[in-house]
């Protein structure tokens, strides 16, 4: 009876074992395929904005470059993951690393979902959506701004010079 | 053996399906992305041929003359070239996807693998072909600001692909390895 109770937990042990086996280790070829998937999911996003780039579309450029950033992040992050999986001497430190990778790879399918929020007009106001004026940005000064702006004769009579003033001689 | 032990033989034999199905799940799915891989990299170069073709007729409109003919010219080219290697790539993951039932197990996985790899580089590369023509498209139109960010993200696009190649030459190693245990 004894004899028979321990063969059956000796059965129990081995083919629970076996099945352990079969799952347990870290899978290279799984790591491999992540990593392929996360370049091409880069690449679709840097598509992605090529399109808008070429299609002069400032809110779809926006959105784009959003998964540009999102997808090179989760790219960096997998890259670094790979190369402690690679340099990984127990099966411990494997396990993290291809947590980090699975990680990333979801991170970077985030990140495509994104999409950056809409230039509306200001409430109350109508027209279209504000976009930089580089001028303004780089000529601070309101008089910078109308040189800029080709305003020279307005310039020259509020700095409180006349028409005509320009053409005398000094003399 | 007494009713405990047959038991306990019944709780060892459940654990041990529960392992070959865990075990085998994983490679089915990876069999149904290998084949999503393919469709998804098929239809990629298919669209990409098309504007190839439209790409061909816009140089075709700009004056072989002007300075931009050569350089779009020389972009077009580099677009085919992609294309025909995106092509080659899509047919190998086709043949691997087409020797998975005639190997191990083990094997069928890394096969598999390499089918879904090469797919991703297909599309991947394909991809790139369309910001080659994006990139003759925007110059067409003189639209200066999208010639610039293109000409940036097909730098950048070549790299990722490198890397992914590079992924692809691991996962035939692996596969090596794996038909000399």
């Amino acid at each position: 009876m004894k004899r028979q109770i321990k063969r059956s937990v000796l059965v129990v042990l081995l083919v629970g074992a076996i099945g352990f086996v079969a799952n347990a280790a870290v899978d290279t070829s799984a790591v491999i395929e992540q990593m392929s998937n996360i370049s091409a999911l880069a690449v679709q996003a840097k598509s992605e904005l090529s399109q808008a780039a070429k299609g002069n579309d400032f809110q779809a450029i926006l959105t784009a470059q959003l998964h540009v950033q999102g997808t090179e992040a989760a790219l960096k992050d997998a890259k670094t993951a790979f190369a402690s999986f690679n340099g990984a001497k127990t099966e411990k430190e494997k396990k993290a690393a291809m947590k980090k990778i699975k990680a990333a790879y979801s991170g970077a399918l985030k990140a495509l979902r994104k999409s950056a929020p809409k230039l509306a007009p200001k409430s109350g106001k109508t027209g279209s959506a504000y976009v930089p004026n580089v001028t303004d940005s780089l000529w601070k000064s309101e008089s910078a701004r109308r040189v800029a702006n080709d305003r020279f004769d307005i310039n020259y009579v509020a700095g409180g010079g006349t028409f005509g003033d320009r053409d005398a001689t000094p003399e | 053996m007494n009713r405990q032990g047959y038991l306990k033989l019944i709780v060892g034999f459940s654990l041990m399906l529960s392992g070959v199905v865990r075990a085998g799940s994983p490679n089915e799915k990876l069999q149904l992305k290998a084949n999503q891989s393919i469709k998804v990299a098929e239809e990629v170069v298919v669209s990409v041929r098309k504007r190839l073709d439209a790409s061909k007729k816009l140089l075709n409109q700009i004056s072989p003359q002007s300075s931009e003919y050569k350089q779009l010219e020389s972009v077009t080219a580099q677009a085919k070239k992609s294309w025909q290697e995106s092509l080659a790539t899509l047919n190998r993951a086709k043949k691997f996807a087409g020797r998975i039932s005639s190997v191990s197990k083990k094997l069928a996985k890394d096969f598999t693998l390499l089918t879904i790899t090469s797919a991703g580089i297909a599309t991947a590369n394909a991809k790139t072909v369309e910001m080659c023509l994006d990139y003759v498209e925007a110059s067409a139109k003189k639209n200066k600001k999208g010639v610039v960010i293109i000409k940036k993200v097909i730098a950048d696009s070549l790299q990722d692909i490198a890397d992914a190649k590079t992924n692809y030459e691991q996962a035939k190693k692996l596969i090596v390895k794996g038909k000399s245990k």
